[in-house]
């Protein structure tokens, strides 16, 4: 992989399939931006992706592929068979992927995430949300897939989870999309995107919205020192935690809600 | 295996039993290729 990396060509494909950490996916954005005929071999590369997508159906991995992709998983976790990975991050970085694989397997196998059982409560939640935040922050790796091409987060995490996941471009809102990883919240996974602003990280993350739950209004809290805000959408509760300004949060979170309902209107960005 | 199931290339070269490197440069030749002859029925 070491020697790939230096190959431009399998650099520019590595960038595209999310393989790339943050410092090597912004140092291929920075080439992109000087290099036209790099952008265009990009730009080609996103349009057989996005064609291959969109034309060819997608079919479930076949019983044989899945049944060894198990098997590593467990040989290399050291699990027992047939158990599920607690909580993603504690696995080595190398098989995180691979074990988000298995266990959306196992979600779409059930056909629903009532196997999970229900979410923690409240105080649980917003704990494991911050928490994530300040792990992604000490680590430097905040992300499972990092990139600003919001057509290449979806994707990727719809790979992982069940459900469609809300991804909106923000940059011109000043909050640059950096990527997505997931998050286990209780014993459910979570979607969770990343924004940068300045110096600062926004991690958003998407769960399914509680019977009794959260108010559709926007509601700012702090916790451990950090910002959060939480509101409820379109049938999903979402909440964001940042070290930025409290302010500049509710205004990530109103840009957000916007370009949100742009998107699902189906209506042209402006 | 990448594009459709949406494996990572560690979890392709596991299944394939091929080094990630390997993974890698089949992608890339194979997307080529695709994008030639897609071009060439343009």
């Amino acid at each position: 992989m070491n020697d790939a990396l230096d190959n431009p060509t399998l650099l520019l494909h590595a960038a595209l399939d999310g393989e790339l950490d943050a410092v090597g996916m912004m140092e291929i954005e920075a080439k992109l931006a000087a290099d036209p005929d790099q952008a265009a071999e990009y730009a080609r590369l996103v349009a057989l992706r996005d064609a291959v997508r969109a034309r060819i159906p997608r079919e479930p991995a076949p019983d044989a592929l899945r049944a060894r992709v198990i098997s590593v998983v467990q040989k290399t976790s050291g699990q027992a068979p047939q158990t599920v990975p607690r909580r993603l991050k504690l696995l080595g970085a190398p098989y995180r992927s691979l074990a988000a694989s298995l266990m959306v397997g196992i979600v779409l196998g059930a056909g629903a995430f009532g196997l999970f059982g229900p979410m923690p409560a409240d105080d649980d939640v917003q704990q494991a949300i911050v928490a994530g935040f300040i792990r992604g922050r000490l680590s430097g790796q905040p992300v499972d897939v990092a990139t600003s091409d919001r057509h290449t987060v979806k994707p990727w995490l719809a790979g992982k989870i069940s459900g469609a996941t809300t991804v909106v471009d923000l940059a011109p809102e000043g909050f640059a999309l950096v990527g997505g990883r997931i998050d286990v919240v209780g014993r459910t996974p979570v979607p969770t995107l990343v924004y940068q602003r300045r110096e600062h990280q926004i991690a958003l993350s998407e769960l399914p919205e509680r019977r009794n739950g959260a108010l559709g209004a926007p509601r700012r809290e702090t916790r451990d020192g950090y910002s959060l805000l939480h509101w409820a959408d379109n049938g999903r509760l979402y909440m964001a935690v940042s070290d930025l300004p409290p302010a500049e949060l509710d205004v990530f979170g109103a840009a957000f809600r916007q370009a949100a309902a742009v998107e699902r209107e189906g209506a042209p960005k402006q | 295996m990448r594009d459709l199931n949406g494996l990572s290339y560690r979890e392709i070269a596991t299944a394939v039993g091929a080094p990630v490197g390997t993974v890698m440069s089949r992608l890339a030749r194979a997307r080529g290729l695709l994008i030639n002859r897609l071009g060439n029925r343009a």
